[in-house]
């Protein structure tokens, strides 16, 4: 059954995926997107702050209540990855790359980060909350982030079309999120993920879980979206948290 | 629960390995695994079994008092004699008769366990934490999926298994609820 979008507009709020929330939790069904001109208290993960100056991004959040298990849920966040890249693609003329998991990234800058959460509030049962944060011009981000931050305006010189934009992303999200709940649709999402990621196979990478930090390569991912690392040493592990950052610099990305 | 939670603190704060208290209703005893050694205890004495899991630096609290462990001595000396602890159980049958009555929340993804939203703010629930149906109790990371967790059930936290930031398989309990 494809998804029946309702967008609710704002032009201020705290924080898209907090009132994407609020509104799940009143029972809004699959669909329900939010999208407001700024948020004052953006949040990224383990609430760190997503800077949002009105018109400056995308803030945008989805409420989705998928039919499968909840443990096959992570791959969501993959998901939504894909969708973003397709939008860019689509919209703007960019090609992007996936950072482990789902950081999207453009000459080697973070350009969207992308925030998934499950609440549950029965009896209406879990429902994902995914929200979307795109650099639409360099304003969104602070500039000291510079270095590791960037924008469509930046990368195409030209300040996107932000409904254009919200458009492309709104059926990209209907067509993977239809793909990843039909049959073998957890499988093409990863294929279709290390398709579109530097990050999948032989890339050198620093894991940093918690205290602990590792070097190695990237194998592939394992069914539910987990990273598979082998270490200096050669056993295989398994990522499912932490920050990978590449080794050395991402370059040219653009251009694959 | 309130004095158990003083006497942690205070057994972490003196830099404590063992400590134990027994009265009429309650007996605790407090164990900090610093080394990988086999403390046996001394046979004369009615030791508390330890749960056999690998809880690592914090101290783990095992509580033996049978049907009477929901409170603090409140009824005086008097206590139903009934409801005394047992005191000379095999560690097997202790450890399961302990968690007969306790609600485990278990988690229903593989992922990685956080006690509070962010490393830098409160835990969500503490043991001695009244929880309800609807209380968020962790949150379980799963390739930056963050899921909250409810409690799923009315009662007083009495044990968290997990240490905050460790890794949890699928059905693992998570915490011991006392309903």
């Amino acid at each position: 059954m494809p998804l029946r979008l309702t967008i609710l507009r704002f032009d201020s709020l705290a924080s898209t995926n907090t009132e994407a929330a609020r509104q799940a939790a009143g029972g809004a069904p699959e669909g329900l997107c939010v999208v407001a001109r700024e948020q004052t208290a953006g949040r990224g993960r383990q609430q760190r702050v997503w800077v949002s100056p009105a018109d400056a991004g995308l803030y945008f959040s989805i409420v989705l209540r998928p039919r499968l298990e909840m443990k096959e849920w992570p791959l969501l966040t993959l998901m939504a990855a894909i969708a973003v890249a397709d939008a860019l693609r689509e919209a703007c003329g960019l090609e992007v790359d996936i950072k482990w998991p789902n950081d999207i990234h453009a000459g080697g800058r973070k350009l969207c980060g992308i925030l998934a959460e499950t609440v549950e509030n029965p009896p209406r049962g879990r429902a994902c909350i995914i929200g979307i944060g795109i650099n639409l011009t360099a304003r969104a981000f602070p500039p000291e982030l510079s270095e590791v931050a960037t924008s469509i305006e930046k990368l195409t010189g030209s300040k996107p079309d932000v409904e254009a934009l919200l458009g492309a992303l709104l059926r990209a999200i209907e067509r993977r999120y239809a793909r990843w709940q039909a049959a073998g649709g957890g499988a093409e999402s990863r294929r279709e993920w290390s398709r579109r990621s530097s990050y999948a196979e032989g890339k050198r990478v620093r894991v940093a879980l918690g205290e602990e930090f590792f070097e190695g390569t990237t194998r592939g991912l394992a069914g539910d979206g987990a990273l598979r690392v082998e270490t200096n040493d050669g056993k295989i592990r398994i990522v499912r948290a932490g920050d990978v950052t590449a080794l050395r610099p991402v370059e040219g990305m653009n251009g694959n | 629960m309130e004095e158990l939670r003083e006497l942690v603190e205070l057994f972490t704060s003196h830099g404590l390995t063992d400590f134990e208290l027994e009265n009429e209703t309650i007996r605790v005893h407090l164990r900090r695994n610093l080394a990988p050694q086999a403390s046996v205890a001394p046979s004369g004495l009615a030791v508390s079994a330890m749960p056999s899991n690998q809880a690592p630096a914090p101290p783990v609290v095992t509580n033996t008092a049978g049907a009477a462990q929901s409170g603090m001595p409140q009824g005086g000396p008097e206590a139903n004699p009934a409801t005394t602890p047992a005191t000379t159980k095999p560690e097997a049958s202790s450890v399961r008769a302990r968690t007969e009555e306790l609600y485990d929340i278990t988690s229903p993804i593989v992922g990685t366990f956080y006690r509070s939203p962010s490393p830098t703010s409160e835990p969500f629930i503490r043991p001695g934490s009244a929880v309800e149906p609807d209380t968020v109790v962790c949150i379980i990371e799963a390739m930056k999926l963050m899921n909250e967790i409810l409690a799923e059930t009315t009662g007083v936290v009495e044990k968290i298994y997990v240490e905050d930031g460790q890794p949890v398989e699928y059905g693992q309990p998570l915490f011991g609820v006392k309903r």
